[in-house]
């Protein structure tokens, strides 16, 4: 029982969270007038919408971020009033409530902006759909088919073949309403699992508050949950589908891939799901037996005195393992591609190593081989992946375009006048109509790969053009070779200094929060593009990791260049 | 006169109107205040809040600038929906006036409400001390108004503002100048030479 200061405390505490709840409906409530104007202004660009609604989302993050650095000083007063519960139960069931309608707010509205921006431009597709096309050759007229995408015409009077793309406002249209309107039928149902997942967590807490254990999730909620989450994304995935155009066994990748991220990763570590799936629990798998517990057991890693990285190596394979646990089938390969009879023999030869290295594994010394095992896996399980998914057909060509063909292109596009990109996909055997095909379909696999692996390789073909090219190239260079985190790339390349980067990125913080637009000012302040800072990006982030000290004077000298930034008119 | 004149003339002539009942009415406002905010459309204050205004900016006279702003906002929706009406007549955007009207109206409810407010007594907000180099002060966040000006104005800074695209291109053989005759066929049909000039392998 709260006694009444701590009641007191409590209603502070929700009578805060209702004046930041006043504060978010009435920033949406005039936002929302800015962007009726914008949108009649603008029906066919979502550019400002967008970079207005990426600032608004800043300041409805800093709300949130507000709520959260205010619950310990409650807290704190609640406590020196008399005992922490039940009035910290009471406050954090209030304040995930209060997240979930904050959040859900905060998506219905940035739906309805985007939705309505959709619906006002659609007179306009509709018009730019019906406009006659004429042969650029004689003038004749084209008999279009499909006008929301690029097909070859051959002319009737002259033969000649015309590659007819549809209209920046249609093609903006088709390329992202889908994604709105999908979504919009669907926040009720998005809503609705969190709350599932937040009713467990607030019986969790009244638990402890009664000081009673934290009880495991039944595997019969779990089970629910995934009904939940299925229902969702399936209807997520139809009606993706539906708008964009696509096949049954496109809903049904594209579901198993968000599945995969949204619930299976996080099942596969829980013990309840696990034990009810046949699964030895994680922590079980990690045991050793105790008559083996005296018993040396070296492994594929060997012994110190035969292999002078045994005890690095051993980290790495702890690493590469834990990492793997999410995905049982991958975790099983691992373990028999890394040498070991089972999950138990691995557990043996870990097990060994901390019981003659753990005091080491504490000095400065330890913790030194303890990081520089981490980036040796990174380096490691990104060969692992991409090595699977070429072995697994998730990096061969669609139709006869190489995911490497593809990248190159798209990073030449940007800069390519039409005829001129017309003629680089002719040389490439490409008309306008395959390579819109061939663009989409990469686009849908790296969305449904879960390993990441596809815009690696992209990024590896992508970077390297542009005045700064040269330091994207040598960030991948460096990345290909399994240095990545090891050393940075090489030095040679660095044509923008590390306090040029760290003036960019905080200027782009500030424009973003501005709702200025990223590219006209990089164009504007720093004449460049956002592949450039792309390329400058990859090389500094590579430095940053092979040398963490690094990372601390990046975060100061952005958030300085950030303010001087949003100073500035 | 020209339709930009008018423009600039209706908008000093409103802004005056407000200016006047606002300035002219008791602490808080009155029923001339009153019967302006209901001409406009505008839904005034919560008496309780326009009473704790009145009390923390001791005002001893005139409307509270919150509401005076809010007229002002409303003015400058109007003026704009004019001047966006304007825009799209050669003739007007032509003029000289234009574009300092177009100035005028982006800066009229600061500037205007800073006046009222000066006019009934109360100090423009004192500059903030400046930055100093090292550690400059975190300016407040954007206004919504800033934030809507700005992603309205800096798109139209891209590199690729305004550029038209054609929609409908064809392919001419690099070598001899004949068309493409056969879609998906990148062999020129008149010297058997690569259409574009080169193949190039894609897999």
């Amino acid at each position: 029982m709260m006694n009444p200061a701590q009641q007191q405390i409590v209603t502070q505490w929700n009578q805060h969270m209702h004046q930041l709840g006043g504060q978010l409906q009435q920033l949406l409530h005039q936002a929302d007038g800015g962007f009726q104007q914008m949108i009649a202004q603008n029906p066919s660009d979502p550019i400002p919408v967008n970079n207005a609604l990426g600032a608004i989302e800043h300041q409805y993050k800093d709300l949130s971020e507000k709520l959260h650095n205010s619950f310990d000083e409650y807290y704190d007063r609640l406590c020196a009033a008399g005992p922490g519960e039940p009035g910290h139960a009471h406050m954090r069931c209030a304040m995930r409530a209060f997240d979930r309608w904050m959040e859900e707010t905060w998506q219905r509205f940035e739906n309805h902006i985007h939705v309505s921006h959709y619906r006002a431009m659609w007179p306009l597709v509709q018009q730019a759909m019906q406009k006659p096309a004429n042969c650029n050759r004689c003038g004749g007229p084209l008999r279009r088919a499909t006008p929301h995408k690029s097909e070859s015409i051959t002319c009737h009077a002259c033969n000649t073949v015309n590659q007819v793309m549809p209209e920046t406002v249609v093609a903006t249209y088709f390329g992202g309403s889908p994604h709105y309107f999908a979504e919009s039928s669907l926040i009720d149902k998005r809503t609705a699992l969190q709350k599932f997942k937040d009713d467990w967590d607030d019986h969790c807490d009244h638990e402890h508050a009664a000081d009673r254990d934290r009880p495991e999730e039944p595997i019969e909620r779990l089970k629910q949950r995934e009904q939940m989450e299925k229902a969702y994304w399936t209807a997520y995935a139809e009606a993706r589908v539906r708008s964009e155009g696509g096949t049954p066994e496109d809903v049904r990748t594209l579901v198993e891939a968000r599945m995969k991220q949204a619930f299976y990763d996080e099942m596969n570590l829980n013990d309840v799901w696990r034990k009810a799936h046949g699964m030895q629990g994680v922590s079980e798998q990690a045991e050793v037996p105790p008559h083996l517990r005296n018993v040396d057991e070296w492994g594929p890693v060997g012994h110190p005195q035969q292999n002078p990285n045994a005890l690095e190596d051993n980290w790495v394979h702890e690493q590469l393992l834990q990492e793997a646990l999410r995905e049982p089938e991958r975790h099983a390969s691992l373990l028999k591609q890394l040498g070991y009879q089972s999950a138990a023999h691995r557990a043996h030869v870990h097990h060994t190593f901390m019981r003659h290295y753990e005091g080491f594994l504490s000095s400065p010394q330890g913790q030194q081989l303890v990081t520089k095992a981490a980036m040796r896996a990174m380096n490691e399980r990104m060969k692992y992946a991409t090595a699977g998914a070429a072995s697994g057909g998730l990096l061969d060509p669609i139709e006869g375009v190489a995911l490497s063909v593809y990248a190159s292109l798209q990073a030449k596009q940007a800069s390519a006048g039409v005829d001129e990109f017309t003629a680089l996909l002719a040389q490439h055997q490409m008309d306008r109509a395959k390579w819109d095909r061939v663009s989409k379909a990469w686009l849908d696999r790296m969305t449904r790969d879960t390993t990441g692996v596809i815009a690696t390789e992209y990024a590896k073909s992508f970077s390297g053009g542009g005045q700064f090219g040269n330091m994207g190239a040598a960030a991948m260079d460096n990345m290909s070779s399994g240095q990545m985190g090891l050393q940075g790339p090489s030095a040679s390349a660095e044509s923008v200094s590390f306090e040029k980067y760290c003036e960019i990125s905080g200027a782009m913080a500030a424009w973003s929060k501005q709702g200025k637009d990223i590219s006209a000012g990089l164009h504007k302040h720093f004449s460049m593009t956002a592949m450039d800072f792309s390329n400058i990006s990859m090389y500094w982030s590579q430095k940053m990791m092979a040398d963490m000290s690094m990372f601390e004077t990046q975060s100061q000298m952005t958030e300085q260049f950030e303010k001087k930034y949003l100073a500035m008119p | 006169m020209s339709p930009v004149d008018a423009l600039n003339n209706s908008i000093s002539q409103h802004a005056g109107a407000i200016h006047r009942s606002a300035s002219s009415s008791p602490a808080g406002g009155g029923p001339e205040w009153d019967s302006l905010m209901r001409h406009y459309g505008l839904a005034p204050l919560d008496p309780t809040e326009r009473a704790m205004i009145v009390q923390a900016m001791r005002l001893s006279r005139g409307a509270v600038p919150a509401e005076v702003r809010i007229a002002f906002v409303g003015l400058r929706v109007w003026a704009q929906r004019e001047l966006d009406r304007l825009r799209a007549d050669p003739a007007a955007t032509s003029l000289p006036t234009f574009a300092w009207t177009e100035q005028r109206v982006r800066d009229l409810v600061e500037r205007e409400t800073a006046a009222y407010e000066l006019s009934i007594g109360i100090p423009p907000a004192a500059s903030p001390p400046p930055a100093s180099p090292a550690a400059p002060v975190a300016p407040a966040a954007p206004s919504l108004a800033s934030i809507f000006a700005n992603a309205q104005e800096t798109s139209k800074e891209v590199p690729w503002a305004g550029m038209t695209y054609k929609t409908t291109t064809n392919l001419n053989c690099v070598h001899c100048g004949g068309p493409q005759e056969q879609p998906a066929d990148f062999m020129c049909k008149y010297c058997r030479r690569p259409i574009a000039g080169t193949i190039k392998p894609t897999a």
